[in-house]
């Protein structure tokens, strides 16, 4: 991959990064953190990489960090809500999007990714188990379980009719 | 059962399962005895006792494997499906089987409703703020660039060279080389003392009759002591440097010409030495010359006793020498 690539990359996907991050750490400082040592990382390697393997890399760069950064803060999920403010929020008395990221919020670690990865950037089984290192069936029972688990979250809600 | 088989004993089951009388249960035991105690395999075991006796074939395996398209759509698996449908991993026969099933349920229908509103949508307006940052400046390789920008010049020059004077032209290398040597000085101060320190030098140049070899000889050795109007070695340098240019095309026959020169040292060049280089590519600088129709010509000189390799360059009027004098042991 060249710099003008590598740069082109940025551009495309860091955004993606980004969210991708700031779904699992829900702060923002973190998330950019997680950006800026993905495409550090990536950047190292930068002649090795085909460019067209790029956004896998990143992202299995990314969740790797994430990883590593979730297991060093001894962070959980259950941050103080205060401090996903910085994200505007509809104030709409019924919005199903902040229903359901409660909802991907209740998921383990895992299905969140996975789901994540399924729904913001639409990969297949196989390339959500190349980025995570698990087996496509692994995949597959991993978001058939957290789909099970937001419909059961929505459903509880009484909201949806 | 497998209890009774133990370290005492267990020949003799296995003999009974090389003689083919040992029923499927003690079979089991007696290899789950030798897989614990593996210091009592017995050699003839080997390859009877590995793991690919119990191979299952493939027919009986593809029994056991569950097939959605064979299964039936019941009220325990329909969330199975329903998710699966929501993940679009259901083929036309079975979403159409669904579809039947489904509405052959209302209450179903909530639940694929919900299903179908579980796909996570990206919030597009949280954007990373800082992409320069994570960007790289791209290096330009500059030689090829150069490399052609340095002929561009060279070319120029000789188009640009010829329409300058003969005299103008000596002053404009002398001053090449002055200026070189000292950027910071003024034109009108490099004249001025050009000219003092011009007849200083004559008149020292006339007394002794000198060669020119020797006279450079004598500005290195006894600079101050011989000339009283103590002018610093600097001085003195660029004078001979210029007189030494002037003198060199004062010998040459009546023509207009231009030189530019080149010394890495501070010792005067010695243009004659560059006359007695041979040209070791002259088919190609003929070649040359026939094709532009301007005289080319390009020498080098081996290291000898006083001198180190240097070259001589002449296209049409510009001549560009080089030449270094070796540096003397001390």
């Amino acid at each position: 991959m060249t710099v003008k690539e590598f740069n082109r990359a940025v551009d495309e996907f860091s955004d993606n990064v980004f969210r991708f991050s700031m779904k699992h750490l829900r702060n923002e400082m973190s998330a950019k953190d997680i950006v800026q040592e993905t495409f550090m990382k990536v950047w190292l390697k930068h002649e090795e990489i085909n460019v067209e393997k790029v956004k896998s890399y990143l992202f299995t760069t990314a969740y790797n960090s994430i990883i590593d950064f979730i297991k060093k803060e001894k962070r959980c999920y259950e941050l103080p809500s205060e401090e996903y403010q910085g994200i505007a929020q509809p104030d709409a008395p019924f919005d199903l999007q902040k229903i359901l990221e409660d909802a991907l919020n209740q998921l383990p670690e895992i299905q969140k990714t996975l789901v994540l990865l399924r729904d913001y950037e639409g990969y297949s089984y196989e390339e959500i188990g190349e980025i995570c290192a698990l087996k496509e069936s692994q995949v597959k029972v991993y978001i058939f379980r957290a789909r099970q688990a937001l419909k059961g979250y929505l459903k509880s809600t009484e909201m949806i009719v | 059962m497998k209890n009774k088989i133990n370290t005492e004993n267990f020949e003799v089951f296995y003999l009974d399962y090389l003689e083919g009388n040992l029923d499927a249960d003690l079979t089991l035991a007696l290899f789950a005895f030798l897989a614990q105690n593996p210091k009592m395999q017995v050699e003839d075991l080997g390859p009877e006792l590995s793991d690919t006796t119990f191979i299952l074939d493939n027919s009986f395996k593809n029994n056991l494997k569950q097939n959605q398209n064979t299964i039936a759509i019941s009220a325990s698996n329909v969330d199975y499906f329903l998710t699966a449908d929501k993940e679009q991993q259901l083929s036309e026969e079975k979403t159409n089987e669904l579809n039947l099933f489904v509405a052959s349920h209302p209450e179903y229908q909530l639940d694929r409703k919900i299903y179908s509103l579980t796909n996570i949508s990206a919030d597009k307006s949280i954007v990373y703020p800082n992409k320069k940052n994570l960007k790289h400046r791209e290096t330009l390789i500059l030689w090829p660039y150069i490399s052609f920008l340095a002929a561009a010049c060279a070319v120029l020059i000789v188009w640009i060279i010829p329409n300058s004077g003969y005299d103008s032209d000596i002053h404009s290398a002398a001053n090449i080389r002055s200026n070189t040597q000292n950027p910071n000085r003024t034109a009108a101060k490099d004249s001025s003392q050009k000219n003092a320190t011009k007849n200083a030098y004559n008149k020292n140049a006339a007394a002794t009759k000198r060669s020119v070899e020797s006279v450079n000889q004598v500005f290195f050795t006894s600079s101050v002591a011989d000339f009283p109007e103590k002018l610093e070695i600097k001085k003195i340098q660029e004078l001979k440097a210029s007189f030494e240019v002037e003198r060199y095309f004062s010998s040459l026959p009546e023509r207009k010409i231009t030189a530019i020169t080149y010394q890495s040292s501070d010792v005067p060049i010695e243009i004659s030495t560059a006359l007695a280089m041979k040209n070791p590519v002259k088919p190609i600088t003929n070649k040359l010359s026939d094709m532009i129709k301007t005289q080319v010509d390009y020498q080098t000189g081996e290291n000898n006793v006083s001198q180190r390799k240097g070259f001589y360059l002449k296209i049409g009027q510009l001549e560009i020498y080089q030449n270094k004098k070796k540096q003397s042991k001390r």
